[in-house]
């Protein structure tokens, strides 16, 4: 279990790892701003590396954890728009609640990660495909396709950039693609 | 017209500020990047933000002129199709030769970059508009999934990983220009 002197540090942690990267983040720094001292970071967690390690690998469960609760949900849904609304505001929350997290990891790279990168990405494909059925597209292609633009997004709130509104962005890429959606043939008679 | 030291500091200093990110870049790392001393450095620059501000000009400027150059091409397409397929070949030319200021522009909380993304994001949406008319889409938030689908995939290879989309690139883009044409036809 984490005790909350070990929460504080590994938040701190993930805080200046994302802003500054691994090699400038100090162990000084780190302790600073958890505000405790640097013997306490070593204490609990012995090296830096296995400090930024341990941030990796915590973030990734929470970040799977969440979006297997309130995106990958197991539920029916009425309507194809129903299930990309549901879809595409949720996961651009989960994103949004992550975003130093993933941001990290997609910018300083961990090999570690990228079996669960692939995983997900294929994931994201086949609950695609379970829940709007019979389209013809490429659902993986699909998926990095809504993924990319959620991210794109979150960069721009992330730095406090306006020139996309945030809701707005959502409901028109939402609209594009229902129309590309509802406007394929289905195979089935 | 900056110089041939200058010009060096400039390219090697983009390669890492892309690498590392501004604060992750210091100014020892820069210069040792450059093969110059420190010293060279702030006698031609001043500081480390101008520097950064420098490499931001000078990146954006040939972005502008390669989006002349290799997007916004004055051309009569056949068909819809036609123009997507040809739009998705240039655009990814573009980002290849300007990945990583282009991805400056993104990561770094500057208002060059912030203006520069606006800029690129209206003459995008303008472009597609005329080559596309009389749809029902949102064109900017079409350029947009594009320009975003684009970099990430540039951005998965600037990193050297497969995971997301593995090796057949020409695939992927078959199958990103087909789910492009779906949502105007």
């Amino acid at each position: 279990m984490i005790d909350e002197t070990e929460r504080k540090i590994l938040d701190a942690a993930l805080k200046l790892f994302a802003k500054k990267g691994y090699t400038d983040a100090t162990a000084i720094a780190i302790a600073d701003k958890a505000g405790f001292n640097e013997k306490t970071i070593f204490r609990k967690f012995k090296t830096k590396k296995n400090l930024y390690n341990q941030v990796l690998k915590l973030n990734a469960e929470k970040f799977m954890q969440e979006l297997s609760e309130f995106v990958f949900v197991d539920k029916k849904f009425d309507t194809t728009t129903d299930f990309l609304e549901h879809y595409i505001k949720n996961a651009t929350k989960v994103y949004w609640d992550n975003f130093e997290f993933f941001n990290l990891s997609i910018n300083a790279p961990n090999e570690k990660l990228e079996p669960t990168m692939e995983n997900t990405t294929n994931f994201v494909g086949e609950y695609l495909e379970k829940n709007i059925p019979n389209q013809k597209i490429d659902y993986r292609i699909f998926g990095i396709t809504i993924h990319a633009f959620i991210y794109a997004i979150n960069v721009e709130r992330f730095q406090g950039r306006t020139y996309i509104n945030y809701d707005d962005a959502i409901e028109k890429f939402i609209s594009n693609t229902i129309h590309c959606i509802s406007n394929i043939p289905s195979i089935d008679p | 017209m900056a110089d041939k030291t200058e010009q060096k500091i400039l390219d090697s200093s983009l390669k890492l500020f892309a690498k590392k990110g501004y604060d992750a870049s210091t100014t020892i790392a820069l210069a040792e990047e450059s093969g110059y001393t420190e010293m060279t450095l702030f006698r031609i620059f001043k500081t480390k933000k101008n520097l950064f501000d420098q490499v931001m000009i000078r990146g954006i400027t040939k972005m502008q002129e390669d989006a002349h150059k290799l997007l916004f091409i004055d051309k009569k397409y056949e068909n819809p199709r036609d123009f997507l397929e040809t739009y998705l070949i240039n655009i990814l030319k573009f980002a290849q030769d300007n990945f990583e200021i282009f991805h400056l522009t993104i990561i770094e909380d500057s208002s060059m970059g912030e203006s520069f993304q606006a800029e690129v994001n209206d003459a995008v949406a303008a472009y597609i508009k005329k080559n596309l008319p009389n749809q029902k889409i949102d064109y900017r938030t079409y350029g947009i999934t594009i320009t975003t689908f684009v970099y990430v995939l540039n951005l998965e290879k600037y990193h050297g990983r497969t995971a997301t989309f593995g090796e057949q690139e020409d695939n992927i883009i078959e199958n990103f220009i087909d789910l492009l044409y779906c949502m105007i036809n």
